[in-house]
């Protein structure tokens, strides 16, 4: 059974040193054999496999940033671009005088770096989403290929170094080395292969160990659902800000390489082909992966090559078409396509093993533990009031939640009902911030929430558990509820314990390491849950937890509910009335978007005018007056 | 400022803006109407001139040769379609990357056959002047073939019962696939609308450009962004952006330099999509 | 006429329907009753082909459905008017009342002249955008478009929804005529019981997933202690 999640496991969780070694002796042994057919190849061989290299390196900031956090930017090359002009000015202004280009490298990385984070910046805080990132991080790259461009003459100059217009910039120095009180050296061309290869071996590593750490991890869950990870309290738009801005140094680094390689740089860097090109190597090797990278660039540009020498002519319909099988037969690329062959028949068996409804381990009784940092001690009342306060939401001209106010106990559960359209979910998302009031006020304690976003709200101890269960299907729901965990403690050790902790109290221990998405439709509702309660909230708000669950698992949820209800705050949107009685809470009916009533089960069930609304007919207009 | 001198300026500017219609109102169809990015929009057009290049040799009236070549390219976007993109739908990186590779064999496949040195066509019309400023009445031929492609786009889309069809299918998919539309063709004839409207932008630009296989990629860039800043309207979309972007890029050429155009098209873009995330057409925010 | 048999859907890992077996002879008027979540409108959506089901057999008048895709279901004559009418909002009345011909050959001038002639106050707004439209007025526009095609089954998700009682009377008796004068058999997903009583007179109650209890819809409306039992709190 954990032998299908292989596949997952090599990108996530697991035992940190080890595979930091594991990937450590895979670069060593990689460099090795590359040293040895360095040495054996002639100068000039080693000289081409360089560009190689850098562009290895450039393809590896973008699986950074679009595999790991799925940012698509088509302005790598752009930055590369910055990086290899920066490295110019900067080796051809000051090399003289410091005798070495090892800072002008540096200066590369602080180009790449700013551009990233001011490019980042403006797109991720303007809630730019998806194609409209790629799009005006093209627009940036042509921008740039405009401006360069027309810079021929020598009027456009920084220092001694021009920046030359359509024909570029030329005489760029040699990479050379200067260690302190020892003389210049200037690499030959086969050490300075080594280099690049070495450089892009360990960046190669680095992106692997950030995978796995917390940081990784929370751009892998961003990418899989951006909404559940704001609302687990994560800043989601700082982190892709700090995300873009490393895949910005790297591909900065890799554009100082490729000037020093070729002393030269010029416009066509910036323009749509390279742009493409990072992307097609990176697609065709596998996004997911940093062999990927490698693997995408030496097949791409062996082709190339290749078949230019072979018959020439014919080389791109021969590229062009190998693009399009691999789209075609092998979607997500090629390393991930050779591990699913082998990681096939692992995941039919997963697959068999898959829980029924039926007999899915249900959650025990047994909180305790688990809750007890939801209140320190029983008699103190540490809870938190959360209450809206006159508020409408507005779509166009539809009132969904028209001037409600209401009060919520510190403790304690409480039923919002009501029929189809009556506001409900809307409300709770008024409260977890998904949604934005058009006026009135959202209230914790003595806070105004209302304008808080929702990853504010969460870190302040609202948890919203969603209608359609929002986890990441594609994690394993260890995975998930460590997420959740950290969010909280940004301690790795205890989000670990945490969430075994958890996971047993759920009965998720023994499927704790399939995908979450293979769970039934009742452990993916309890797991949600779990993560929300992972977040120790004091205010919990549960949108249809019964959802298409059975008679069994409802009963179970019931009990659940009853139980965070003595520690927390719960408020529970639901249809499912026998569910509802059995919760036995005060229950807030809502009808068109206002409050209609309010009380007890047995009150409401009394009361006429509620069974009218939601019959309809002639009564409901009449009840409603 | 002389009469003479401001016709020739708006003149200029006519065609300009004719100039970004014409290549973007077949890409607003495809990527405004199913969300494909076709990375081979720019050798659709590409093969336009070339097909009307192939008609013009073998005796073909010029006009006609245009027409016959929007045609061709229509049917070729119809087989791209089938064969290839019909898999891809929702697939966003896969479509860059298909159509892609598409683009290149398309560009290596015209340069075997046809070679790659420029071909001319011969400007059919001659030129007219107003004042001390001569004109080509050719560019009055591109400005009633972008008011043509954009016209015959809204008559089909308006029209017909497949342009009704299409835009139901745009609005409410499932509703539209309940009441007997089938998406799945209608996808078909769009793409291969898209491709011959491209198809069309090629045949009336091929006297006026060198007719070389790489043409087509001048046109790429600037047409994605005028489909993106025009929002998803898909008349609507392309001309109003076309009207904005094309303004501000004739504006920067003739202050600066047609590169110093370019970057201003380039910005503008960048900017009116960071406050309108939409496009001009598009609704005002999500939250 | 329509007959399923152990019907299962569901979305995604999330099996809604656990079983559902049906039959409705031609000319029939049946509505399907039930709190919310116990899959009213997710046997709809299998019905109609908008989502796939995942087991059971679905045969109308003979043919086997459960391959079809929607379009191919409308072709039999089987039209779908969803909760919530999704009526396309750009396009004009009279556009959305031809996309409604797409499931029948050649034009449908005819039909749509009749549609007009029955519902006058689409007629007047024959060039509104359907965004336009008042909630009950997209409601008649819905079942309008669904008679465009003349089908011989039709599948109400709750037309009574958000609408006020004058308009429900007009959309009550269009129903009524729609199944005496042209033989289509309805059935209708109802939570308004005064509105189901009037359009419907067999009553199929649903329970999680399940069909549990088949009623004379006019006994369940006398009475008080049925109601509560399965319909409300």
């Amino acid at each position: 059974m954990n032998a299908g999640t292989a596949r997952f496991r090599s990108q996530q969780a697991g035992s940190a040193r080890g595979s930091v070694r594991n990937d450590t002796a895979a670069a060593a042994a990689a460099f090795a054999v590359v040293a040895v057919l360095a040495n054996l190849v002639e100068e000039f061989t080693a000289f081409e496999w360089t560009l190689w290299a850098t562009q290895a390196i450039l393809a590896l900031s973008l699986t950074l940033v679009w595999g790991q956090g799925g940012i698509f930017s088509l302005g790598q090359a752009a930055i590369y671009g910055v990086g290899g002009y920066t490295y110019g000015f900067w080796a051809i202004n000051l090399a003289d005088n410091t005798g070495e280009t090892m800072s002008a490298v540096l200066a590369a990385v602080a180009a790449g770096t700013i551009v990233a984070a001011l490019l980042g910046y403006f797109m991720f805080y303007g809630n730019v989403t998806d194609v409209y990132v790629a799009i005006i991080t093209l627009a940036t790259s042509l921008v740039l290929f405009a401006f360069v461009n027309s810079t021929s003459g020598t009027a456009y100059r920084i220092g001694d170094a021009p920046f030359g217009g359509y024909n570029g910039m030329t005489r760029i120095p040699r990479l050379t080395v200067r260690l302190p009180g020892a003389e210049s050296y200037m690499l030959t061309r086969t050490q300075f292969f080594l280099v690049c290869a070495a450089a892009g071996l360990v960046i190669a590593v680095v992106i692997r160990v950030i995978a796995r750490r917390p940081f990784g991890r929370v751009s892998v869950a961003l990418q899989h659902n951006e909404l559940r990870t704001e609302l687990l309290g994560y800043d989601v738009r700082r982190h892709k800000l700090a995300l873009f801005t490393v895949g910005g140094a790297i591909a900065g680094f890799a554009g100082a390489l490729f000037a020093a390689w070729g002393r030269f740089i010029s416009p066509p860097v910036f323009s749509l082909a390279p742009a493409a090109l990072v992307v097609i190597w990176v697609l065709v090797g596998g996004r997911t992966s940093v062999a990927g990278a490698f693997v995408g660039v030496l097949v791409v540009k062996g082709f190339s090559s290749w078949f230019g020498g072979a018959s020439g002519d014919n080389e791109p319909i021969v590229l062009g078409l190998l693009l399009i099988v691999i789209v075609l037969a092998l979607p997500g690329g090629i390393v991930p396509s050779l591990g699913r062959t082998r990681s096939r028949i692992s995941r039919f068996l997963a697959s068999r093993s898959r829980a029924s409804a039926a007999d899915a381990p249900v959650p025990s009784q047994n909180l305790d533990r688990v809750l007890e940092v939801l209140s320190d001690t029983g008699s103190e009342d540490r809870g938190h009031r959360i209450a809206v306060r006159g508020v409408t939401k507005q779509f166009g001209g539809l009132a969904a939640v028209n001037d409600v106010t209401l009060a919520f106990p510190s403790r304690g559960v409480s039923c919002l009902i009501g029929p189809n359209g009556a506001g409900k979910s809307t409300l709770l998302a008024l409260l977890s911030g998904q949604l934005r009031t058009t006026s009135g006020a959202v209230t914790l304690d003595d806070h105004d929430l209302t304008k808080w976003h929702p990853y504010r709200r969460a870190r302040g101890g609202v948890g919203i558990k969603l209608q359609v269960a929002s986890i990441y299907k594609a994690l394993t729901a260890r995975e998930n509820l460590w997420l959740a965990c950290y969010a909280k403690s940004r301690s790795i050790e205890s989000a670990r314990t945490r969430s075994s902790e958890l996971l047993e109290w759920l009965g998720l221990s023994d499927d704790a390491e399939r995908p979450a998405g293979t769970l039934s439709h009742g452990q993916q509702q309890w797991l949600e849950v779990g993560m929300v309660v992972a977040g120790e909230p004091s205010v919990v708000l549960l949108d249809e937890p019964t959802a298409g669950m059975t008679r069994d698992e409802t009963e179970r949820t019931a009990a659940l509910v009853a139980q965070l209800g003595e520690r927390a705050s719960v408020i529970v949107v639901e249809h499912d009335m026998e569910f509802v009685r059995r919760l036995d809470a005060p229950i807030a009916v809502l009808h068109m978007g206002s409050l209609f009533a309010q009380g007890s089960f047995e009150q409401l069930s009394r009361d006429e005018r509620i069974i009218d609304i939601y019959l309809g007919g002639r009564h409901a207009d009449a009840a409603s007056e | 400022m002389a009469f003479d001198r401001l016709f020739n300026l708006g003149f200029d500017l006519v065609t300009s803006i004719s100039v970004l219609a014409l290549v973007s109102v077949g890409l607003a169809i495809t990527f405004g109407m199913r969300g494909i990015i076709n990375l081979a929009h720019g050798e659709f057009i590409m093969l336009g001139a070339f097909a009307t290049l192939t008609g013009v040799r073998n005796g073909l009236n010029t006009w006609v040769a245009m027409l016959a070549a929007a045609v061709a390219v229509g049917v070729f976007g119809i087989i791209v379609e089938r064969l290839l993109i019909r898999w891809l739908y929702a697939r966003l990186a896969d479509t860059m990357l298909a159509t892609w590779g598409l683009s290149l064999v398309m560009v290596q496949v015209i340069e075997n056959i046809y070679g790659s040195v420029t071909e001319g066509i011969a400007v059919p019309v001659g030129d007219f002047s107003v004042g001390n400023y001569s004109m080509s009445t050719y560019n009055v031929v591109l400005m009633g073939a972008a008011v043509a492609c954009v016209l015959v786009t809204y008559a089909v889309m308006r029209h017909t019962r497949y342009g009704l069809h299409a835009r139901a299918s745009v609005q409410s998919p499932s509703m539209a696939e309940s009441l007997g539309v089938n998406t799945s063709r209608i996808n078909m004839w769009t793409f291969g609308f898209g491709a011959s409207l491209a198809g069309a932008a090629g045949a009336v630009l091929a006297p006026l450009v060198g007719v070389i296989p790489t043409m087509g990629q001048t046109f790429v860039a600037r047409s994605f962004m005028t489909v993106i800043v025009g929002g998803p309207a898909f008349v609507a979309g392309p001309v109003s952006a076309s009207g904005l972007l094309g303004f501000i890029e004739n504006v920067s050429t003739n202050l600066f330099t047609p590169v110093i155009g370019q970057a201003m098209l380039l910005i503008a873009a960048i900017v009116i999509l960071r406050f309108l995330p939409q496009g001009l057409t598009g609704q005002r925010s999500l939250r | 006429m329509l007959q399923a048999s152990d019907l299962r859907a569901g979305y995604g890992s999330a099996a809604v329907l656990h079983g559902v077996s049906l039959s409705l002879a031609e000319g029939e008027r049946a509505a399907v009753l039930g709190r919310n979540g116990v899959g009213k409108t997710t046997l709809m959506r299998a019905l109609s082909g908008t989502i796939s089901s995942t087991g059971g057999t679905l045969t109308f008048q003979g043919t086997d459905l459960v391959s079809l895709r929607p379009h191919e279901r409308a072709r039999l004559g089987i039209a779908h008017v969803p909760q919530g009418r999704d009526i396309f909002p750009k396009l004009t009345v009279a556009e959305n009342l031809r996309v409604g011909a797409a499931a029948i050959r050649g034009s449908a001038d005819a039909q749509i002249d009749e549609v007009y002639d029955e519902f006058p106050l689409l007629a007047e707004r024959r060039r509104a955008r359907g965004g336009s439209l008042s909630g009950g007025q997209q409601q008649i526009l819905a079942l309008a478009r669904a008679l465009v095609s003349e089908p011989k089954l039709l599948l109400l998700d709750e037309p009574s929804e958000g609408i006020q009682p004058s308009i429900l009377d007009e959309i009550a008796e269009a129903i009524d005529h729609i199944n005496f004068a042209r033989g289509i058999t309805v059935l209708v997903v109802e939570q308004n019981l005064d509105f189901a009583a009037r359009i419907a007179e067999r009553g199929l109650i649903m329970d999680k997933g399940e069909i549990i209890e088949t009623l004379d819809i006019a006994e369940l409306h006398d009475n008080r202690d049925l109601q509560r039992k399965f319909l409300a709190l």
